[in-house]
């Protein structure tokens, strides 16, 4: 394994901080399992965590645990956690711009956000509704915008009738609007299917088991 | 015993045989749990020893280690699109992932061995949180849904 150069700052962190904490890590395990952390190797750590705030701004959650320390929870743009060393972590708030630049390389290689459509279908009909119709032109325009692109089709139900049952008829949808986008032109090997049955409702009724057209629909999802 | 009961039992066993073969073989085609989408300079996958290209594309499977050289970088879309990219100078062990497409339950453990890494939480995540670690030398982290990067200087963590 390659050394990079360190600057001048993090040889000194690391000499201060392998003399002051090498005993406490000598043998830390190296599950993975939460909760028990490895390190293991019995010397100083510079590590940092950042949050970002979403593409579409809003801000999730990540847990940092490291062993011998508390657990922090980072939940805000740009709270961040520096890891000296296992159970040596320290929050901070990191400043946005600075994080933007020393991840720059990093985060210009992110993939382009998988993109999810909706399409309908004519009551009682194998045909799309004319909405959704225009829906599959911009399908094809966002496949061929991406480099090897990869589509899930995915079919989903109403309430009505067993979690067997819906499991069935979704992945029928699915594979149905598969063989649609295959005779348009996208070849089947970048197609997948599957079927979500009646676990995730656009709408969701207090009778468990209320017929819903709006749940009976096909997602698509562009990688 | 008769003939035909006899005939019976061995079509059963083949039925046996042929299905535990189906069942054995199946993991090998479920292998995959991302994709390649963005590739730039040195980007190599390790994998059961082997040396691998990484240009867009290729496969990543579970028990992959990806590298990136000086001016190397990778972005990675997985099935439950999670998205993971790495930086320059980076090490990245994908140790375990699993997603069934049906109930979105899954596993995905990461390790970041050095170098920066960037993540996008998916639908492993949204289903089950903390289903989705990263390892450092140092810490774990369990995602809850959201955006974050890491980085770790092996410089100082060797």
């Amino acid at each position: 394994m390659r050394f990079v150069d360190a600057p001048v700052i993090l040889a000194i962190a690391l000499v201060l901080g392998a003399c002051a904490h090498s005993s406490r890590w000598a043998n830390a395990p190296q599950a993975i399992e939460a909760g028990a952390v490895g390190s293991g190797n019995g010397q100083a750590a510079n590590e940092l965590v950042v949050l970002l705030p979403k593409a579409n701004g809003s801000v999730g959650a990540v847990v940092v645990r490291s062993e011998g320390s508390a657990t922090i929870v980072l939940d805000k743009p740009y709270a961040a956690a520096r890891i000296a060393g296992a159970g040596r972590v320290q929050p901070l708030t990191y400043d946005a711009d600075f994080a933007k630049k020393e991840f720059s390389a990093t985060l210009a290689a992110l993939p382009v956000r998988p993109i999810t459509f909706l399409l309908y279908f004519l009551e009682g009909k194998d045909e799309f509704t004319p909405d959704s119709e225009r829906e599959v032109e911009r399908i094809f325009a966002e496949i061929a915008a991406r480099p090897d692109p990869e589509i899930s089709v995915i079919g989903h139900a109403d309430a009505v009738g067993t979690m067997q049952y819906n499991d069935q008829l979704s992945l029928q949808r699915a594979q149905r609007v598969r063989v649609d986008l295959a005779r348009r032109g996208i070849p089947g090997k970048y197609i997948e299917v599957a079927g979500r049955g009646k676990r995730e409702p656009v709408v969701v009724h207090t009778a468990a088991d209320a017929p819903e057209p709006m749940n009976r629909r096909v997602e698509i999802i562009v990688r | 015993m008769s003939k035909v009961l006899m005939l019976h039992r061995d079509f059963l066993m083949l039925s046996f045989l042929l299905l535990l073969c189906a069942v054995v073989a199946s993991p090998a085609l479920a292998a995959e749990a991302g994709r390649v989408k963005v590739s730039k300079g040195e980007v190599q996958i390790e994998r059961d020893g082997k040396r691998l290209p990484a240009p867009v594309g290729a496969t990543i499977q579970a028990r992959d280690t990806v590298k990136t050289g000086p001016d190397g970088s990778v972005g990675i879309t997985f099935q439950d699109s999670s998205l993971l990219s790495a930086g320059p100078n980076s090490e990245l062990v994908i140790e375990r992932f699993v997603f069934d497409s049906t109930t979105h339950k899954g596993e995905f453990d990461t390790a970041l061995k050095k170098g920066t890494l960037a993540v996008v939480s998916g639908k492993i995540v949204k289903q089950s949180p903390e289903a989705m670690r990263i390892r450092t030398p140092a810490a774990i982290m369990g995602v809850r849904g959201t955006e974050f990067v890491v980085k770790v200087d092996e410089s100082v963590t060797k």
